[in-house]
């Protein structure tokens, strides 16, 4: 009685430790390692190769591919000694990790706009450097925590889990993506539509400095769903920017005369809310 | 079981932060840069100016005076070149329904940005009260309102402070629609042209002759504090420089040189008069102040030096000199120092004038067989030219330093026509020139400040 009160007091010590010291490990390690791989990632340049079309080209789709291809083997060389070692001794039966990646992955390479790439737009073929994934860490981590005993019924789990893991890592990062390309095309879409919406004030001195940043929210419908709102909103009411508030209330007007936004109500995530940099310059021609 | 507990915790936290991490990409929104617009002029609804109590003034009934306010402040802004008065036949509301709260969808379904209202009534003692709001369309509030009293002759003044109140809080710059031009009237023949300092309205209303025609004037300026003018007249033959007082409609002589003396000019606080003196075939820049009468020299070279012009601060004077050889534009100091050349293209460049702004310096230059009318920096940099006719001379500031006024000289024809003078506006764009009315041929335009 007593001492198995005991054991349960200490196999809760235990798991509070483990799990503590888990916790830690992986906010500290293994997050920022996989933010790190993400931002890795080559930036698309969007910007610049959109022509204000129906379709945008976004650069990503062939750095997609690239990435999707160079997973399965990458993943294999490297982390082996930290990640495979438990799949190896632990199970024979288990679904062999690398297998199953290549079956998804060419599905997800994006359906329609991948194929219009500009050859033109080479994608750097800078290779991620061979995975040094957070997966492996993490799994490392989840190895290390596990007692050896509890071989059997931990390890199909565990199999799944890094499974999961990589399927979330995998969906962000096409979804990211995705979102990138969404981002994109709104934001010619946008900025297509609220140029024409735009009547620059005319004639306004310094115009270097009248750059204008506006915040508006939008409801699923395309309407604001309250009024714009100045980002730098003191300025408006400091004397001597009358030049300035002027600039910003001709961008409220735009933004307003422009509403409302039809936008695909598939990405209404993306396009809920939109900041807006409203920079005549290029129209005043600096102080001239 | 414990342990796969515990491994189930380590599993859900590790996937719940993995999640947190993306979600936050995820949920980025969108930025958008604009950088280009529409440079079209601002559309804007201009609605005749109502009464509730009908009477008629002296200057006609007040449903009279209403439409016609609205109609010279549908003129000033046109010709502005920065907005578009929409044609009130496609007003869907009609100005009466619209004194407490406008409908705006009316308004934006009508293509306008922004709407005016207004409305007057003859007050007891005469007078008529006016009054008028400003409206954005899209935000549906109130942008500037004012209310205004004065003696109903006086409406079109009215008209062009309203004017220049709804031009300021659209553009954020003073207006210069409330201000007056004076100018060389020309009649006759061209061997014998009858000149006479003239005076107008900016839009070319209440034109009036300031004197007779019986001595030849040029070159008149406003002075910028106040309703003055100096001009220069032939006075048996002499030159000289005259003051004139608008107000009393007296002419004094400021001063009775022995000399030559050409293209006076105020100083910024009115209290000073630059100008160019000729002495023994030399011309040089001379400074007088004007409650003392005291002359000083600020230029004392060889070459010709003339055309003095004040920057807006007094601390500087544009002027022309050939001193370099050519007829080209120099910057110095108002007490003559630092004397710099900034003018280095091809051609020749006269008549440098600064802009009341203060950012620009207007000029006359001269070449491949034209006058054109051009800007640039006070450092010399960023020069353009505003206009490409045959000859344009004499640039003269609006008040807020976005238009300049000038006049053209029409090229002769085979059968010797043409010759005659006119004046003409232009603005910083170069795109919106125009012609300014007169009744006859003008010369030597000169701008006003802002009345008050």
């Amino acid at each position: 009685m007593g001492s198995d009160l005991v054991n349960e007091l200490k196999l809760g010590l235990i798991f509070s430790v483990v799990f503590h010291i888990t916790l830690v490990g992986v906010s500290v390690i293994g997050i920022p390692s996989l933010k790190r791989d993400f931002k890795g990632l080559p930036e698309p340049i969007p910007v610049e190769i959109v022509q204000i079309d129906d379709i945008t080209r976004v650069v990503e789709p062939k750095l997609e591919r690239e990435v999707a291809q160079e997973k399965p083997q990458a993943k294999t060389p490297k982390p082996k000694p930290a990640f495979q070692k438990p799949t190896e001794n632990l199970s024979k039966n288990a679904v062999p990790l690398p297998d199953a990646k290549p079956k998804e992955k060419p599905k997800t390479p994006p359906k329609k706009e991948a194929v219009r790439l500009k050859p033109k737009v080479t994608p750097k073929p800078k290779p991620r450097p061979p995975s040094k994934l957070d997966m492996g860490k993490i799994a490392a981590l989840i190895d290390r925590s596990k007692p050896k005993e509890e071989v059997s019924v931990a390890e199909v789990k565990e199999e799944d889990v890094i499974k999961k893991l990589e399927d979330a890592v995998r969906k962000n990062r096409v979804n990211a993506l995705e979102a990138r390309r969404a981002t994109a095309s709104l934001q010619a879409i946008i900025r297509q539509k609220v140029e024409a919406c735009w009547s620059v004030p005319a004639g306004a001195k310094d115009a270097d400095d009248l750059l204008v940043r506006l915040r508006i929210s939008l409801r699923l419908d395309g309407t604001l769903s309250r009024p714009p709102e100045f980002l730098d909103r003191d300025r408006l009411f400091e004397g001597g920017q009358e030049f300035y508030r002027t600039a910003a209330e001709s961008a409220a007007r735009a933004v307003r005369r422009c509403a409302p936004y039809d936008l695909p109500k598939g990405q209404y995530s993306l396009w809920r809310q939109i900041d807006f940099n409203f920079d005549p310059k290029e129209m005043l021609g600096s102080g001239e | 079981m414990t342990l796969k507990n515990m491994f189930k915790n380590v599993v859900t936290i590790t996937f719940v932060f993995t999640c947190f991490v993306f979600v936050g990409f995820a949920n980025a929104q969108i930025e958008v840069d604009i950088t280009r617009g529409n440079v079209e002029p601002l559309p804007i609804a201009i609605t005749n100016f109502v009464n509730e109590f009908p009477a008629t003034t002296r200057a006609g009934t007040l449903d009279e005076l209403g439409q016609k306010i609205a109609g010279v402040i549908a003129a000033d802004l046109y010709r502005s070149g920065l907005f578009r008065p929409i044609d009130p036949e496609a007003f869907i509301s009609s100005p009466r329904a619209e004194q407490v709260r406008p409908r705006f969808g009316n308004w934006r379904a009508i293509g306008s940005q922004a709407l005016i209202t207004g409305r007057l009534e003859q007050e007891s003692d005469g007078r008529v009260r006016v009054e008028f709001r400003l409206w954005d369309v899209f935000s549906e509030q109130q942008m500037t309102g004012l209310r205004m009293l004065a003696p109903s002759e006086n409406w079109r003044r009215i008209a062009h402070k309203i004017s220049d109140a709804i031009y300021a809080r659209l553009t954020g710059e003073s207006g210069y629609f409330d201000t007056r031009i004076v100018y060389i009237s020309e009649t006759g023949d061209k061997r014998e042209r009858i000149k006479r300092l003239s005076i107008m309205d900016q839009d070319g209303a209440n034109h009036q002759y300031l004197t007779n025609g019986e001595d030849l004037v040029l070159t008149p300026r406003f002075s910028p504090t106040r309703q003055e003018i100096t001009y220069m007249a032939y006075y048996n033959n002499t030159p000289r420089v005259y003051l004139f007082n608008i107000d009393t409609g007296k002419h004094e002589v400021l001063g009775d040189f022995p000399n030559m003396t050409f293209s006076p000019r105020f100083s910024p606080d009115g209290n000073k008069v630059v100008m160019t003196l000729a002495e023994n075939g030399n011309s040089d820049i001379y400074i007088m102040d004007l409650p003392t009468r005291e002359v000083t020299k600020l230029t004392n070279h060889p070459g010709i030096d003339t055309s003095p012009s004040f920057s807006p601060d007094g601390r500087y004077v544009t002027f022309n000199s050939d001193r370099g050889g050519s007829q080209q534009l120099y910057v110095m100091g108002s007490d003559g120092n630092n004397i710099e050349r900034i003018s280095f293209g091809a051609g020749r460049y006269a008549t440098p004038v600064w802009s009341p702004r203060g950012d620009l310096i207007a000029f006359t230059k001269i070449g491949n067989g034209k006058f054109r009318m051009g800007v640039m920096r006070p450092d010399g940099s960023g020069e353009r030219l505003l206009t490409d006719s045959y000859q344009d001379e004499s640039p003269t500031w609006s008040p807020n330093g976005r238009v300049l006024m000038f006049f053209r000289t029409e090229p002769y024809d085979r059968d010797g026509n043409g010759g005659g003078t006119l004046l003409w506006s232009v603005d910083l764009t170069g795109y919106n020139e125009r012609r300014v009315s007169t009744p006859n041929d003008g010369s030597d335009p000169a701008w006003s400040p802002i009345m008050r």
